[in-house]
Order: structure tokens, then C-alpha cells, then sequence
């Protein structure tokens, strides 16, 4: 803002810049670092790397519902080995994923819980309400698998 | 502008047995009313066991929606019919996780499909085709 002798509003200046790229390059690198895996009929699974923000927790909610949608997904497995502090906030962010894919009709597993969350998340009051959680990705598949009423022989 | 309600009304089919309420117009106050009625009467009439509301041309929810369908929920399971909705978009459901509404323990499928696989799996829920094979 411009000011005259007077001190009163002489005119304005703006700038604008068109971060239209940014935006979408900022879109791209989300959905890339967000991957959605299809292990099987019915079946998806998604690695969580590094700390999840409320920002990250939007993108992966709604990566995930759109692809329950269109893939038909009766159970996810959420694996979250790579997230090095599940605080409440975060899992704040997990229930309300775990409670949108009820929703939809599909289960949730929440996969790759250690021994350092597990305890931070007991000390904490945290729980996960009427998810599953593992600590092996083995384990959740094969929780998947159970669900869906599959089985698996040696041949 | 001549307001007919009648001419909002929810066409619902039976299936098996089951009623499919396809919530397909835009429920205002005194249409949800006359749905809820609408569904009871079905499910006297006919004797229903199952009924399943499927939200999946429903683009928008509100609380008042949401608190309406759990209510009439509650009013088709006195009467002594299992329910499933069906067919939430990814949109809406994130809506009502956001809006922190909780829908207890009513069942969800994805769609229509997986809400017979459910209700197969209930045995209070008896199927039309049953009966022919006796």
C-alpha cells in the first residue's frame, strides 16, 4: 500500500503469481508417495512411508475410498511399518480412515504395528476400535485372505 | 409451481424377498417422511426380512439425512428386518467420518451385490428361493 504526505492510502499494489504447476506437481508427488497395491481380488494394500500429517491423511483417505469404489475392495490392509511415531494424532487420522472404509463395506487391517508403537500407542490410550491390527504384513494378508473366505494349499 | 410430492416417491423392488430402496431424488423433510412410512408399509406388507437402502446415486449427506436413515433403521429392525446400506461414495463417506456421525452397528456393502452376499449369510433372513426347493 501506498501512503501520500498525509498518511492516507495513495493506492495498492499486488502481485499475483500463477502456482497452478506447483499445485500440480505438488498433487502428483502425493499421489506418488501414496501408492495403493492391489494383492488380490478384493484385497488392496497400502504402504505408509514417513510422517503422515493431516495433509498426507487427506490424500491417503481419499486414495483409498476411490479405490475400494472402483476396485471393489472388501478388505485394506494400511501398513504402517514406515511411520516412525504413531502419536494420537496419527491415530486419530487411522480411525477415521478405519471408520470411511466401514462405511464402504470394507475392513480395515492395520499392518506393521511394532513393539515401540505398540507400547507408545498403550501409553497413550490410543486404540484403533474395531479394526485388526498385526504386526507382520504376512499376517494381515493372511487375516485378508481368512475374511474373504480363501484358503491356501500346498500343491 | 405445484409442489407433488407424490410424484418424488422412491420406487422400491422386491429382490429375493428383500426390499431394494434405491434412494435415487432429493430427500427433503416431507419426502423422508413418506419414505420411512413407505418402507414400513412394504415391510408389513409384504412380510420383509431383509431391506437394503442403497445410497449410491447420493451425492451429498447431512446429519439431518444421516440421523433420519439410522432412525428408520431402528423402526425396520423392531419390526423384525435385517438392513444394509449400501453404495456410500468415497466423498460421502469421508463427509460423515468428518462430521464425526456414528452409525453403530449397522452393516455396510459396497453394493447391491455384496449386501445379498450378507444377507445370505444371516439365517433369519429367509430368501424367496429357499422356499420353492421345499
Amino acid at each position: 500500500m501506498y501512503l501520500d504526505n498525509n498518511g492516507e492510502v495513495d493506492g495498492v499494489f499486488a502481485a499475483a503469481r500463477d502456482i497452478t504447476d506447483l499445485r500440480q506437481a505438488e498433487k502428483a508427488l502425493s499421489e506418488a508417495i501414496t501408492p495403493v497395491m492391489k494383492v488380490w481380488d478384493g484385497i488392496l494394500m497400502m504402504p505408509l512411508v514417513g510422517t503422515v500429517d493431516s495433509r498426507r491423511a487427506q490424500v491417503v483417505m481419499e486414495t483409498m475410498l476411490t479405490n475400494i469404489m472402483k476396485n471393489r475392495i472388501k478388505v485394506a490392509i494400511l501398513d504402517v511399518m514406515g511411520v516412525p511415531i504413531v502419536d494420537s494424532a496419527v491415530a486419530g487420522y487411522l480411525m477415521k480412515v478405519i471408520k470411511a472404509t466401514r462405511l464402504m463395506g470394507c475392513k480395515s487391517i492395520i499392518s506393521g504395528i511394532s513393539p515401540a508403537v505398540a507400547q507408545t500407542m498403550v501409553n497413550l490410550g490410543l486404540e484403533l476400535g474395531d479394526a485388526t491390527s498385526t504386526t507382520s504384513l504376512a499376517d494381515a494378508l493372511e487375516l485378508a485372505f481368512d475374511l474373504l473366505n480363501l484358503e491356501m494349499i500346498t500343491k | 409451481m405445484e409442489e407433488n410430492f407424490d410424484s418424488t416417491r422412491v420406487t422400491m423392488t422386491m429382490v429375493r424377498g428383500c426390499l431394494v430402496v434405491p434412494i435415487q431424488v432429493e430427500l427433503y423433510d416431507a419426502t423422508m417422511l413418506k419414505l420411512q412410512d413407505d418402507i414400513l408399509e412394504e415391510v408389513k406388507e409384504k412380510m420383509v426380512k431383509g431391506v437394503i437402502i442403497d445410497l449410491s446415486a447420493v451425492n451429498i449427506i447431512d446429519l439431518f439425512l444421516a440421523q433420519k436413515i439410522k432412525e428408520i433403521i431402528s423402526m425396520v429392525a423392531l419390526m423384525g428386518a435385517e438392513t444394509i446400506l449400501t453404495g456410500f461414495k468415497p466423498e460421502v463417506a469421508a463427509s460423515l467420518v468428518d462430521l464425526d456421525f456414528d452409525f453403530e452397528d449397522i452393516q455396510m456393502a459396497i453394493d447391491q451385490d455384496d449386501a445379498f452376499l450378507k444377507l445370505d449369510s444371516m439365517p433369519q433372513v429367509l430368501m424367496e428361493t429357499e422356499d420353492k426347493d421345499s
